[in-house]
């Protein structure tokens, strides 16, 4: 019987020390996340040494495979992590499939907590009754990035504001790479696949509606635009992401089309030997590209401590703020924008603030209403589109060959969408 | 792209050495004979320039990769090895590999002695056929039962494990096939009537007598099976979800896919992959050459 | 004796297991599968009978992985063998100095990782900075503005697949050759020589006739690997923004066509099962075809496949 009771009073002490730690913390525990992020080695220590009560088991998948792994444990429920990310290509998917709690409702309560998020990112993760499905600590508006040395050769100017005003529309965009080809040499892009964001967020519709692929003017703009630029020799040949790509960046290619991220992990990390002479401009159209959504899964036995996570990471101000200071990552949360943005000065862009860049762009990006277009499928059939563009511009087939190709590749892959 | 499966028969006949008495070359006869080699010489070349030229880029920054072909070692070997490890733990890899190699191996080594012993000298109902089913699955390459094997893995939560990459081993036909025609020419079946006369039991005949003797066998049997799951990528690629648990080739497979792009990174973490085989080659060349050639082998 | 015969039985188990365990029971599985529409879109997996094999007959990229396969195979597998005779005769019977030299050289290739050949062999067919490219730019060949660009061509792709495969393979096959030319007794030959036949007569007349059954066990091996061709042709294509599969999807093979449906997008692994269905049915029928001609010749059987 006494024993009984010194158990009790143990255990008492331990809940009040618990207790003490503050608010949120009551209980302890181990949760799994699952990531293709590195970002996350250094997040997931900052929540540890918040919340010294809960452990996180983190597992790293690399960005090809995770999606495949995720779908195989989510289709069987067996060994389904509490909180895995969604990224922009391939969020729309675990939506769909209902696999995430939903967020807007009790007793995560996060339409509140997220309220100063750009209203893009949380559009995108919302699913057909408008609730939050998930949340994310980032916003990734593109930029059309040039070389400073080359516009002022070819145009006479360096400065952003007037350079954004040429690239206005793709006409005129394409006429910059006729000036700059005549004058400097450069070419405009590095490869036709680099524009691809430029047409595909000017779409109109999803590419699927009601069980049938639509295919718009806008992306047949897109097969005749890369044409155009390749046969008249104004893209550098390049195919992203290649080594020949990445060294393009010290050489004769005038603009890289890249978001935030673009700019702090490829551009600034290969383009050493001109750093500084590079700026941010307004493309022909505003896009975004890449971003991690954070959730957490139904299947969960540990849903309070992995929104303790999730909220922390996403919505913690104080989090967010420390993280966009430390990594120089564009943030979701419009308040902690306003506060930080006022006097960053980036070397590598001459001086420009991309903050300030990065925000304007974001507010326009929020303007179009184009995340409702987005389907689970885009991702896959853009990828089909650029295969067969690859084709076209290379000479294998000619134009109506290639769209035929591309809507095989489309049927091949999903036999449930009516292609005609 | 050829299995590593031998319809093997025991590898007693040694390479005889030519044994024409040496006879004058006419000139005619030189001249052929000095194209030979350079012939030979010329295939040598091709076969080892790809290495040496990946061992040479290893060692050179990607500015002077791009700039052109060279044959002599630059000064980045450094540089690009603490690139490399930022990006991917290659050891990490090595290791996973081991981890899977080498129970994989010792597990199809005992067990097909085992097996093999069993189908050369105990005269049990059906081992006729049930040898000929031995044979018949190493006709079957791992690939037509992936996806079934993939949901099974994934229903018995062996998926993201090294289970499902070593089990299967025990159950390595080739291996059976050896063995057992190395048994039946090199194991003595009055030997082992004696050690029944003297009271072992049956394993431990198969322990005392069995494995020793058929050790050769098992060691150029064991070389090759090591080669395999080494290099095997199609089930590991499938099975293996978590970075830190992945296996060499899975690894070197994502060198092209990392953000920042280093060509001398990227070379040397292929040389890294590269070159401990070739190593072990060159002290076990012999065993190796002896395992693949001992299927071919009528005496 | 009946009780020591049954420790046979106890010996064979564990294999027997394991075997009906992990290989043929997913085979089997693989089999009911491909008479689903199991698939992202239906995770449950429906009975669709005959469905998957009918979609087959329509699927041009399950054609074209075809006649990739086939291609590939072919074009590696004639030089290789003509190759792998050649060379085992020049250094088994021309009295090569380094004879064991060369041998290691031109096997070596064989032994590394088909992912880190397939690596190695992307950044050197690179066009603007590739090794290849380099080379023939060194020698004189092309000159520095006309680079190929050999992974945007579907003939160039789909050749140096063959031409890495060969280069991987030929040493191996040599090897087996060499073991069964220097077990053609040395009388044979001097019996030849004495009636004045050449050496190229003697290769011929006494040589090719006697490494005959090798010659099936290469073709055999070699067909199985290459109907299962995956490695080099997956990671060769990778990072070309062309998607797996290479331009016009020329290297695209039976398996990698497969592996594409049943574990990327839409993951329609009961289409793709059937896929696997029909690989195993292609491999069991040339393997028996093989086996035909190899059983033909008794000695032949007596020596490829030794009665237990």
């Amino acid at each position: 019987m006494r024993r009984l009771w010194i158990w009790l009073a143990v255990l008492a002490a331990a809940a009040l020390l618990m207790a003490g730690c503050g608010e949120g913390k009551q209980e302890g525990g181990t949760i799994t996340v699952w990531a293709f992020n590195d970002e996350f080695d250094q997040m997931i220590p900052m929540f540890e040494e918040a919340y010294p009560n809960i452990k996180v088991e983190f597992t790293k998948i690399p960005s090809d495979e995770i999606v495949t792994k995720l779908e195989a444990v989510l289709e069987t429920g067996v060994g389904v992590p509490d909180v895995f990310v969604g990224e922009q290509a391939w969020v729309k998917r675990w939506i769909d499939m209902d696999v995430w709690e939903n967020l807007s409702a009790e007793p995560y309560n996060a339409e509140e907590l997220a309220k100063d998020h750009f209203e893009y990112v949380k559009d995108y993760v919302r699913d057909k009754d408008g609730n939050l499905r998930a949340l994310t600590w980032q916003a990734t508006p593109g930029a059309v990035f040039y070389r400073r040395s080359l516009a002022k050769e070819a145009f006479g100017t360096d400065d952003p504001e007037e350079i954004s005003a040429m690239m206005k529309d793709m006409d005129s965009f394409i006429e910059m790479g006729r000036t700059l080809k005549e004058k400097t040499g450069a070419a405009l892009v590095p490869g036709v696949n680099d524009i691809q964001r430029l047409f595909f967020f000017n779409k109109k519709q999803p590419w699927v509606v009601d069980g049938k692929l639509v295919i718009e003017d806008i992306v047949l703009e897109f097969l005749d635009v890369a044409k155009t630029l390749r046969d008249e020799g104004l893209d550098g040949k390049l195919d992203m992401w290649t080594d020949e790509w990445f060294t393009g960046m010290n050489g004769n290619v005038f603009s890289y089309v890249l978001p935030t991220w673009g700019l702090f992990f490829v551009l600034e990390p290969n383009a050493e030997e001109v750093f500084g002479d590079w700026a941010a401009a307004h493309g022909p159209a505003s896009y975004m590209w890449g971003g991690t959504w954070l959730g957490i899964a139904k299947a969960s036995q540990n849903k309070a401590l992995a929104w303790e996570f999730v909220k922390y990471i996403t919505t913690n101000k104080e989090f967010l703020k420390k993280w966009a200071l430390e990594s120089g990552d564009f943030v979701s949360d419009m308040a902690v924008v306003e506060e930080i943005v006022g006097d960053y000065s980036r070397e590598f862009l001459g001086g420009q603030n991309h903050y300030a860049y990065f925000y304007e762009e974001a507010k326009r990006l929020g303007a179009s209403g184009w995340a409702e277009r987005v389907t689970a499928y885009d991702e896959d059939i853009q990828n089909s589109f650029l295969e067969a563009l690859q084709e076209y511009v290379v000479g294998n087939k000619t134009r109506e060959e290639a769209l035929e190709y591309f809507k095989e590749l489309v049927k091949t892959q999903y036999p449930e969408i009516t292609v005609e | 792209m050829q299995e590593h499966v031998l319809p093997a028969v025991p590898a007693r006949a040694k390479e005889r050495k030519a044994v024409k008495p040496a006879r004058r070359l006419k000139p005619g006869q030189v001249v052929g004979r000095i194209f030979l080699y350079l012939f030979l010489i010329l295939l040598a070349v091709i076969c080892f320039t790809p290495f040496y030229l990946m061992i040479i880029n290893a060692t050179r920054s990607t500015v002077e990769i791009n700039r052109g072909l060279s044959l002599i070692p630059g000064k980045s070997l450094i540089d690009n090895y603490i690139t490399m490890q930022q990006s991917m733990n290659i050891w990490r890899g090595f290791l996973n590999s081991l981890i899977v190699a080498v129970p994989s191996t010792l597990l199809a080594a005992y067990f097909g002695a085992l097996t093999a012993y069993a189908f050369s000298k105990f005269n049990f109902r059906g081992n006729r056929a049930l040898f000929w089913v031995v044979l018949g699955t190493m006709m079957i390459p791992v690939q037509l039962g992936i996806i079934g094997y993939f949901q099974m893995a994934v229903t018995l939560r062996l998926v993201n494990t090294y289970w499902v990459l070593i089990l299967p081993s025990i159950a390595t036909g080739s291996t059976v096939f050896f063995l057992k025609m190395y048994m039946d020419a090199n194991l003595d079946s009055a030997l082992l009537e004696a050690a029944r006369v003297d009271g072992s039991s049956e394993l431990g005949i198969f322990h005392r007598i069995v494995l020793p003797i058929s050790l050769p066998g098992i060691a150029t049997m064991s070389i090759l099976n090591f080669i395999f799951t080494w290099n095997n990528y199609l089930t590991p690629l499938v099975m293996l979800f978590d970075k830190d648990k992945f296996t060499l080739p899975i690894l070197i497979a994502l060198v092209k896919g990392t953000y920042k792009q280093n060509l001398g990174a990227s070379y040397l973490a292929v040389a890294i992959s590269i070159v401990p085989i070739m190593i072990a080659f060159v002290l076990f060349s012999n065993y190796i050459i002896a395992g693949v050639t001992a299927g071919a082998l009528k005496e | 004796m009946r009780k020591k015969e049954n420790y046979g039985y106890l010996f064979i188990a564990p294999f027997f297991i394991v075997f009906i365990l992990l290989q043929l029971y997913p085979i089997i599985y693989t089999f009911y599968l491909s008479f689903t529409n199991l698939s992202s879109a239906n995770p449950g997996g429906e009975w669709v009978g005959w469905a998957n094999y009918a979609r087959l007959l329509t699927d041009q990229f399950f054609h074209k992985s075809i006649v990739n396969t086939w291609r590939i195979w072919i074009m590696n597998f004639i030089p290789q063998l003509i190759f792998a005779v050649m060379l085992a005769a020049i250094l088994t019977r021309a009295r090569i100095r380094g004879a064991s030299i060369f041998r290691g050289i031109y096997f070596l290739p064989n032994l590394v990782t088909a992912a880190s050949v397939g690596i190695l062999f992307n950044v050197m067919l690179g066009w603007q900075s590739g090794t290849i490219n380099q080379i023939l730019v060194a020698l004189g060949i092309i000159d520095e503005a006309n680079k190929i660009h050999f992974l945007a061509s579907g003939a160039w792709t789909s050749t140096f697949v063959s031409l890495i495969l060969w280069w991987m393979w030929f040493g191996h096959s040599m090897i087996l050759f060499m073991a069964a030319m220097v077990a053609v007794p040395q009388e044979y030959y001097d019996a030849a020589a004495v009636d004045g036949a050449g050496a190229w007569q003697s290769f011929w007349k006494i040589t090719l006739p006697l490494i005959r059954p090798i010659m099936i066990y290469v073709l055999v091996t070699s067909l199985i690997g290459g109907l299962n061709n995956f490695d080099i042709p997956f990671v060769i294509g990778e990072g070309q923004n062309l998607g797996t599969g290479g331009p016009e999807k020329s290297i695209l093979t039976m398996v990698m066509h497969m592996y594409n449906l049943a574990f990327t997008a839409g993951r329609q692994r009961g289409y793709a099962a059937a896929i696997a269905v029909t690989l195993f049915v292609m491999v069991l029928i040339f393997s028996l075809i093989i086996f035909k001609l190899m059983t033909r010749r008794e000695e032949m059987a007596g020596r490829v496949l030794p009665r237990p």
